[in-house]
């Protein structure tokens, strides 16, 4: 067991370490102090990112008996998770501001969020999925109810019930699936289907393990929750609620499709029609909303239910093809909530707020521009690329799958309009520029935003060497 | 009559659709979440029986059903808090008063 | 030679100027950005006419960017390929003179934003010349997308200080309109290349998206079908074929002159070229079962446009039905899939690009001096305005199809080309109805004439100015354009062999 600690969990337990030190702070520092708050856990992040090195990954580890693994796809989605985290540590400078007392507490629960996503994408059997989804699920509720206000705690209400709800979902297609092959050890179950045949019992239980898992994605029959917690919530908390649980859910989701529930040929139908419909959903709930929140909460649903469809086409190209598209869309998804934060979420979000703001603010708004025409998917953004290389993926997966390629091509169409909403206001005409705010963001906020935004624009220019490596990544799983 | 496996499933399953349509259906935000006990409990029994029945050399079904009621106690206990918040302002349990967003 | 005259500058300096025009460090002068821009256009043109004099059909310009030593995006075989063919060069040429001649339209109606405008511009440029001389069909694709941006910029932006502001919202909403047409179409397309590109791959086992690589012949007969279709709508949005047409007249008549005169000129080429490229090339099969319904859709355009023309008020709104019309035309010659038939197409594009610019340009100077653009209210600019009348007369009667001018060896070599052709009898059929073509033209162009050009003046407009020399250089040189391509056509013709 101590082997296990030092061969594969080292930067969990740096972690895990840092978040006792930071509760331990919290109780004996004024709060006046809380400007080291953040200091501590990016201190905190960047060690988890060294003692990646020491993570023993070739040929694959199994630790602490089957419980967890290692390989290069888990490091690869551990380090995405942290440095996610990074930056969105670095934009929550007005929240900690705001609440002053209790930044230490929110350092740490932000945290254990990264902490459970990184022990999600690790885990290798149920029991240690469910434990460290609900570790990832408590520090979030605490995160979406922390900014002041009725409103966040509403949202934080709401996402409770159905994650919940959800969870119960994914339990009882697990406890089916452990009554169908008697173990809840990804490797034993997918011994065990490929040396049994299945039954009707087994296919009910994947789809409600997906539909359990999904949901935190915003998928279709737990879609609802996703306009609701964005409106209420902070816009730097949002940053992280859009990347990491997307990143740790879709990386574990893969992994699941690939193996414990590679046998069920229905699952590819049923999570295609999910797909499609949240698709069809989201983009068309978007069309009439005028809060910027909540468009970015659709096309957050679009966006996975895309990655959703490809994922469910199980072969090694597309699982290259939803990493790599996941890589652009967190980082196009922080920089945008960056802007929104240095906007302010005092400030209304409607679409009409943000008139002629362009003309005051002419690099964060040029960032911002770049970063949303990335999420419609236009040219020289990393958004067309990985837009293309996701559909390739669905295009070589059969002739079946060409009426939803097309569909979710329309829906693009959709989708750009409602991006187009979002970000044509800016660039309007006003009367008198002298009443237009001028936002002064501090160091961290401009440098996730600009960082972010020219990330875009590097692998959208040229995104081979990233490509290859989600082809790497992708064969070695 | 003999009580097979079966029986405890059923049992199981009731009591999972229960929660699940209870906390879809009820408006009272306290009947939610004892909705969503009722769910948990019948996960446990499902976990509880295949772990009597199939999984024969581990302990894993049990493992995974205690843990699950440490989780539910958890997750109740965070609900509870965050809901006494929201309550604090409206003074009402029922649902439809929290629709604000 | 080759690295004098190269791909890479023609298409990315503009792209690099756009940025510079872009940067807060340029000055914002803006007699000076102008008369930059100017000469941008001018030398850009001189050189795009270098390349075509050391062209030789024999051996296309062909140029290969390798970052780092690797493709752009090796695991789809996508390369960072440019070729320039007959056709491409000849297209980049017309890009080039049309643009040039925008730029130099655009002193007096564009009287905001100089530094915005020009970037916009050469940004447009740069992506359609990066269609026409994309090598690999994804490159194609990213050329395609990237016009929209600058193409919204153009048609809804803000351009003028004395509007009353009822165009200006019009403006926008015809810029979305266009844009949204615009990549549904480009989605259709986009479907039609990821389905070409895998077929291929698994057909003929070559990971790659160059146009040279791409061969049909042994994908399954009907998917080829499928894929021609979807292809086919996403360059029929922007052709237009008539049910997704609606667009063109809003974003033509709201844009500013320059502007519509380049997207009349060029940006409706593209589509057309699209065709060509895709379908006619690399998909002959799927084109020879398809031909006669896209003749019959050309001879649609052909006639029904021109008698929604004839019921137009708005002179702008003629203009720019007159030139669906005129697509049709182009599409009817390409769907002869004859020698002549081809030939006569790109011959008709370049003749029509010039002819609807210059067309564009009248508009735009009537517009300007009389603050209208509806024919019932115009009459007697003659009498003010002389040089003006003497010029739209000559281009509105090669519009029409006089000889002499090019638009009329476009067109009887675009029916002549149709009734060679030995697909089908319904290709010569549409080539028999699209006769009428000439007489409905000049219906509808003379009544332009008439009605705004004869006539008595109104009392306000007596001290109205003649052209300007800036109008005067750019209508006579589309008049020189059109004069010597309707005298030496085999210039076009003879390099298409």
């Amino acid at each position: 067991m101590i082997n296990d600690i030092f061969n594969i969990l080292l930067p969990q337990f740096v972690l895990g370490a840092l978040i006792l030190l930071l509760l331990i702070l919290s109780m004996f520092l004024s709060p006046r102090q809380y400007r080291y708050a953040r200091l501590i856990s990016i201190i905190g992040i960047f060690s988890s990112i060294l003692m990646l090195t020491t993570v023993q990954t070739e040929p694959q580890y199994f630790g602490l008996r089957g419980a967890v693994m290692s390989d290069s796809y888990t490091l690869l989605f551990e380090f995405l998770i942290l440095m996610c985290g990074f930056f969105v540590i670095l934009v929550t400078k007005n929240l900690v501001k705001t609440i002053k007392r209790n930044a230490y507490s929110f350092q740490a629960l932000f945290l254990t969020a990264l902490l459970g996503g990184m022990c999600i994408v690790s885990a290798n059997d149920f029991l240690t999925l469910l434990v460290s989804l609900e570790l990832m699920g408590f520090s979030t509720y605490f995160l979406i109810s922390v900014s002041k206000g009725y409103h966040s705690k509403e949202a934080a209400f709401k996402y409770i019930i159905t994650s919940a709800l959800s969870t119960g979902v994914f339990l009882f297609g697990v406890s089916y699936l452990y009554g169908i092959t008697g173990s809840i050890n990804f490797s034993d179950i997918y011994e065990y289907i490929t040396n049994n045949e299945t039954s009707v019992i087994y296919t009910i239980a994947c789809v409600m393990i997906v539909l359990g898992l999904a949901s935190k994605l915003a998928v279709f029959p737990f879609a609802n929750w996703i306009v609701d917690v964005y409106k209420g919530c902070e816009s730097s908390v949002l940053a992280f609620l859009s990347t990491i649980p997307k990143l740790a859910l879709f990386g574990i989701i893969c992994r699941l499709i690939v193996f414990p529930l590679g046998n069920s040929f229905e699952l590819t139908f049923v999570i295609a029609i999910l797909s499609l419909v949240t698709a069809l959903w989201a983009n068309t709930y978007a069309i009439r909303e005028k809060n910027v929140k909540v468009i970015l909460a659709c096309s957050a649903s679009a966006n996975a239910s895309y990655a959703f469809l490809t994922a469910g086409l199980v072969s090694v190209y597309n699982l290259s093809t939803v990493i790599f598209y996941l890589i652009c869309y967190a980082v196009m998804n922080i920089s945008v909530f960056a802007f929104l934060n240095i906007y302010g979420d005092k400030n209304s979000m409607y679409v009409n707020d943000f008139k002629g703001i362009f003309h005051k603010n002419r690099g964060l708004c040029g960032a911002y521009a770049i970063s949303i025409i990335a999420l419609a998917g236009i040219p020289i953004t990393s958004g067309f690329i990985a837009k293309i290389y996701l559909f390739t993926a669905i295009a070589n997966s059969g002739l079946i799958f060409i009426p939803f390629l097309l569909m979710l091509l329309v829906l693009t169409v959709v989708a750009l309009f409602y991006y187009l909403k979002i970000l044509l206001p800016l660039f309007d005409e006003c009367d008198n520029k002298e009443l237009l705010p001028v936002m002064k963001p501090a160091f961290s906020q401009k440098f996730v935003l600009y960082i972010c935004a020219a990330i875009t624009v590097i692998i959208g220019i040229y995104p081979e060497i990233l490509i290859e490596l989600c082809r790497l990544i992708a064969y070695s799983i | 009559m003999e009580i097979t496996m079966y029986h405890y499933l059923f049992v199981g399953l009731v009591l999972f659709l229960i929660g699940v349509l209870g906390s879809i259906l009820a408006q009272n935000v306290i009947k939610v979440l004892i909705a969503i006990e009722i769910m948990l409990t019948g996960i446990n029994i499902n976990f509880v029986t295949f772990g009597t029945y199939c999984g024969a050399e581990s302990f894993d079904g049990y493992i995974i059903a205690l843990f699950y009621t440490g989780i539910g106690a958890v997750e109740l206990a965070i609900a509870l808090y965050i809901f006494y918040l929201m309550f604090q302002k409206k003074k009402s349990e029922n649902i439809e008063r929290y629709r604000e967003l | 030679m080759d690295i004098l005259l190269s791909i890479p500058i023609l298409i990315f300096v503009p792209m690099l100027v756009s940025v510079l025009l872009l940067s807060p460090f340029f000055t914002s002068n803006e007699v000076l950005v102008r008369r930059f821009a100017k000469s941008v256009f001018v030398f850009h043109f001189l050189y795009s006419l270098c390349m075509l004099l050391f062209f030789s059909p024999s051996n296309p310009y062909i140029c290969k960017i390798d970052l780092f030593g690797m493709d752009w995006i090796q695991s789809l075989g996508i390369k960072l390929l440019f070729k320039i063919d007959a056709i491409s060069i000849i297209m980049c040429v017309l890009t080039s003179f049309i643009f040039m001649l925008a730029s130099i339209s655009s002193k007096f109606n564009i009287r905001k934003n100089h530094k915005f405008y020009y970037s916009m511009l050469f940004l447009l440029m740069s992506a359609i010349l990066g269609i026409f001389t994309s090598g690999d069909m994804f490159l194609f694709f990213l050329f395609w997308e990237l016009e929209m941006i600058p193409a919204y910029f153009l048609i809804g932006g803000k351009w003028r200080t004395d509007d009353n502001g009822i165009y200006d919202v019009d403006a926008k909403k015809s810029a979305m309109k266009f844009i949204l047409f615009t990549f549904l179409g480009s989605m259709f397309m986009l479907l039609g290349i990821l389905l070409l590109h895998y077929y291929n791959y698994a057909e003929n086992g070559i990971l790659s998206a160059t146009f040279s690589d791409i061969s049909e012949g042994t994908i399954p007969k009907g998917i080829q079908v499928l894929i021609a279709v979807f292809l086919l709508m996403g360059f029929g949005v922007k052709l237009p074929v008539i049910p997704l047409h609606s667009w063109l007249p809003d974003a033509h008549t709201n844009a500013p002159t320059p502007v519509s005169m380049v997207l009349a000129g060029i940006l409706l080429k593209t589509g057309a070229y699209g065709i060509f490229r895709f379908n006619y090339e690399m998909l002959p099969y799927s084109f020879r079962v398809l031909a006669p319904i896209l003749a019959i859709l050309a001879l649609i355009n052909i006639i029904y446009t021109a008698f929604v023309c004839y019921a137009q008020t708005d002179i702008k709104r003629i203009v720019a039905y007159s030139s669906i019309s005129n697509m049709g035309l182009i599409l009817l010659g390409l769907a002869a899939n004859t020698k002549t038939g081809l030939s006569a197409s790109v011959f008709h594009m370049v003749a029509h690009g010039l002819v609807t610019a210059g067309l564009f340009m009248i508009c735009g100077i009537v517009y300007l001096r009389f603050k209208d653009r509806d024919i019932n209210n115009l009459s007697g600019i003659a009498t003010v305005m002389p040089r003006l009348f003497g010029f739209a007369s000559i281009i509105v009667l090669a519009s029409i199809g006089v000889p002499l001018f090019a638009p009329f060896i476009g067109e009887i070599l675009t029916i002549i080309g149709a009734m060679q052709s030995e697909l089908s009898v319904v290709i010569k059929f549409a080539a028999l109805f699209s006769l009428p073509l000439l007489i409905l033209s000049s219906c509808y162009m003379l009544k332009f004439l008439h009605k705004s050009f004869t006539g008595d003046l109104k009392e306000e407009y007596v001290k109205v100015n003649d052209i300007s020399m800036h109008e005067f250089t750019v209508l006579a040189s589309i008049l020189a354009g059109l004069v010597i391509f309707g005298l030496y056509p085999n210039a076009i013709i003879g390099l298409i062999g």
